[in-house]
């Protein structure tokens, strides 16, 4: 009887530090994970966006460009600069671009820069060129935008 | 001995466009610069420093790379073995490999 009794306590007492630690666990997750998830969602949100800016703005400068021979090169190596180290920010700070390739990233530069009338002032305005140009942001934005609503669903 | 070449000291601080024709400062013409000094530098390292310059093209960087290994003027290997790029930025580095493993792959 004394033995059923002790076995009960034990059985009773394992019971109240189970659920003291599933209490506990759960505390934590609550006011300590959640609010990390939430902030390390809002901050690869806030790099997200400046990289898209950055995608945008070199696909407007690029078609720019390729319209207007006038044009110099220095804006668009400029807008090159800053697409491409924002990209490679995110790629290198957050996990779920670390896998990006290196050749999708880049795409969006070749299309606007590796033909051969590039920096040549006699260079003719181009419809196929732009439609390239536009085509490779849309492209890298949807990876980009992909990634993180996979990751941050909701 | 090492050769080393810094792009905004020894060629341009505009380097830009692919063909002699097209520009002063191409891809062609800096190729021929890095040939050199493949040649010139037996088997030591050729390094290029590419700071310091305005920026590059897509069409300067696989002229001047890519077409080292595509008009067999330096073996794959060999660029592979010694080519040592320098700059603050990793994407430029990543991007002139990528010419250089494309130019070595049959179209």
């Amino acid at each position: 009887m004394l033995i059923e009794s002790g076995g009960a306590d034990i059985s009773l007492s394992f019971t109240l530090s189970l659920s003291a630690l599933v209490s506990l666990t759960v505390s934590v997750i609550v006011s300590y994970c959640f609010p990390l998830i939430r902030q390390r969602r809002a901050e690869t949100q806030e790099k997200l966006t400046q990289a898209i800016d950055a995608i945008r703005k070199f696909r407007d400068v690029s078609c720019a460009y390729w319209h207007d021979s006038s044009l110099g090169e220095d804006e668009l190596l400029n807008a090159c600069e800053d697409y491409l180290s924002e990209v490679y920010a995110l790629k290198r700070r957050y996990k779920i671009y670390a896998t990006l390739a290196g050749v999708g990233i880049l795409k969006l530069k070749r299309a606007a820069t590796s033909h051969d009338d590039f920096v040549n002032t006699n260079r003719s305005p181009s419809e196929q060129i732009k439609a390239e140009i536009r085509d490779a942001s849309r492209t890298l934005i949807k990876t980009l935008e992909d990634r993180f609503s996979t990751k941050y669903k909701g | 001995m090492m050769s080393v070449i810094n792009v905004s000291r020894d060629f341009s601080v505009t380097p830009g466009g692919r063909l002699k024709s097209k520009g002063p400062h191409s891809g062609e013409s800096f190729r021929g610069l890095l040939a050199k000094a493949f040649q010139n530098s037996e088997d030591d390292p050729v390094v290029v420093e590419l700071d310091g310059v305005r920026g590059y093209g897509a069409s300067f960087l696989e002229e001047s790379f890519g077409g080292l290994v595509r008009n067999k003027i330096v073996p794959y290997d060999k660029i592979k073995a010694r080519l040592e790029l320098k700059s603050s930025k990793d994407y430029l580095k990543d991007e002139i490999w990528l010419y250089i493993d494309e130019a070595s792959k049959p179209c």
